[in-house]
């Protein structure tokens, strides 16, 4: 009775991965996380002239391969619907409250559905609520700096989830604020490396004091909604992920 | 109009990454300059003055601010403006803000473009059977955002029918966290019974997901397609020897070269056909 049942779970689930082969995906998802600031770091030192097209080549790569990744594991539809819904909330979020320069609730959303569904699930959470609110705001050059700098701060909080690190708040807040710090981090470096010609320290230290101040409120926002919707709304994903079978 | 939104998608896909491509690939103020004016014909073309004026008026103020952000953030060149203290302000890094500046408007001049052109389900034409996954999950986001605001009234009405309505006045803001957390819970399980009741009617058990065709890829659109890449290709090679032979500092050297020529052709493409077109019509 128990082996049946079993058998038709793992029949049911149907991704269940050779280890070899899941840590080769892990592996290959670090290396395309990390190709992309160590290009921006690369061109900036080489002093590259088309490091603007080389390094959105090198995040359009990274995406590409993250969302080929999830493609290739034909994840169940019961399994894709709670990205689908913390994304287009992430994206509604972004949409409402626009008024508000830099409040935005996405970073704080990314990180809850890293935390609960696990990395790849933050990534393509914050990957494609950058995407979608972006048809509402104009896409641009921007759009896969966005894209990759939400997904890897849902990739992050998976990671630092899977190690029970965000379980205490003060540790959760802190990573909600330095993640949007991350955000600022990557996409001035994308516009001070691709944009500012020659590149010099001083001038990169210069235009990231002058974002300084938008992204301390992107942090600072990104803890409030922490604070207001991290407890409730885990424990309402966790009550729908055993509800529903979600767990692998 | 009418041709280019008869033509086959992939064509435009293909041009538009193309011309994407090689704008950001040619740093030089000749294709950057190319670039923008076949941009922003385009646009005028298809959109009319008054609509390209107001998208143009906020681009504006963005070159303004990359101008000047480069101006004072890299001190480098030959043509000295002017000094303050120690720090000398250069011509050539101004003239490089400006470059990016309009490099980065023409970008998004043809995002603006295109938008109107390309519509999601000729975006789905081209990439959808590719990966139906992501296919479906985009369309479902788009497709929940304005769901929510229906819903999220719907609570607010239950909400205040349920309650003494006076008493949730004074904490407004508490009230709506609350209505937000409502929203995704039933948001999530609404979700969740939708993924079964798509199973349930055969979702995905096809290896290919039929389909209906509403373009077919003709004789025309391969001709244009060809077109297009062979543009591309010698635009392209011109790019690359144009950029090689050009430098900003010490001193700017701006030269026309026979490969501008094929650039312009490939920027000015999309509006030949629409003026050619009018043209038809008013014979």
């Amino acid at each position: 009775m128990q082996r049946s049942k079993a058998s038709y779970r793992s029949k049911d689930v149907g991704d269940y991965k050779h280890p070899t082969r899941e840590r080769l995906q892990s592996a290959s998802e670090l290396g395309a996380l990390i190709a992309v600031p160590a290009t921006l770091g690369l061109c900036a030192y080489f002093q590259i002239e088309q490091s603007a097209l080389l390094s959105v080549m090198v995040a359009l790569c990274a995406l590409g391969l993250f969302f080929a990744g999830f493609e290739a594991s034909k994840p169940h539809l019961r399994h894709i619907m709670p990205i689908v819904v913390l994304a287009a909330l992430a994206a509604a979020g972004r949409i409402l409250c626009a008024p508000l320069p830099d409040c935005k609730p996405v970073s704080a959303i990314c990180i809850m559905a890293g935390s609960v569904f696990g990395r790849r699930s933050g990534f393509m959470v914050g990957a494609l609520a950058a995407l979608v609110s972006n048809f509402f705001f104009g896409q641009g050059p921007w759009t896969p700096w966005q894209m990759y700098a939400w997904g890897l701060i849902g990739y992050l909080a998976g990671v630092s989830a899977d190690r029970g690190l965000l379980k205490r708040p003060g540790v959760l807040y802190t990573f909600g604020f330095l993640s949007a710090l991350l955000y600022g981090l990557i996409l001035n470096g994308w516009y001070v490396v691709g944009f500012v010609h020659p590149f010099t320290w001083m001038g990169a230290v210069g235009a990231f004091a002058a974002a300084a101040v938008f992204d301390g409120v992107h942090g600072v926002a990104t803890v409030v909604f922490l604070a207001l919707l991290y407890a409730p709304w885990q424990r309402k994903l966790e009550r729908i992920k055993t509800k529903y079978a979600l767990v692998d | 109009m009418r041709f280019l939104e008869h033509l086959h998608p992939l064509v435009l896909v293909v041009y538009m990454a193309g011309v994407l491509v090689l704008s950001m690939l040619s740093l030089e103020p000749i294709s950057i300059a190319l670039s923008l004016c076949g941009a922003c014909s385009f646009g005028v073309l298809t959109r009319g003055w008054r609509p390209m004026l107001q998208f143009v008026r906020w681009q504006l103020v963005c070159v303004g601010v990359i101008a000047v952000a480069n101006f004072l953030l890299s001190s480098t060149g030959s043509t000295e403006l002017f000094r303050i203290g120690m720090r000398a302000f250069y011509l050539e890094s101004l003239l490089f803000g400006l470059c990016m500046g309009a490099l980065l408007m023409a970008v998004m001049v043809w995002f603006w473009d295109f938008a109107s052109l390309l519509t999601s389900e000729k975006v789905e034409t081209v990439f959808g059977n590719r990966a139906p996954t992501l296919a479906i999950m985009i369309s479902m986001i788009g497709r929940l955002i304005p769901q929510f605001v229906r819903q999220g009234h719907e609570i607010d009405e239950v909400h205040q029918a349920c309650s003494a309505a006076s008493a949730q006045r004074s904490q407004p803001l508490q009230a709506q966290f609350r209505h937000l957390s409502v929203l995704a819970g039933w948001t999530l399980e609404d979700s969740l019974e939708t993924a079964y009741a798509m199973k349930a009617r055969g979702w995905g058990y096809a290896p290919v997901r039929t389909t209906y065709k509403r373009f077919v890829f003709g004789r025309t659109d391969a001709l244009c397609l060809g077109v297009v890449v062979a543009l591309l290709g010698l635009s392209g090679v011109g790019a690359l020897l144009n950029v090689s032979s050009f430098h900003f500092y010490p001193v700017m050297n701006v030269s026309p070269s026979m490969w501008h020529v094929w650039s312009a052709v490939l920027f000015f493409a999309p509006s030949f056909v629409v003026i050619k077109e009018r043209c038809a019509c008013n014979r």
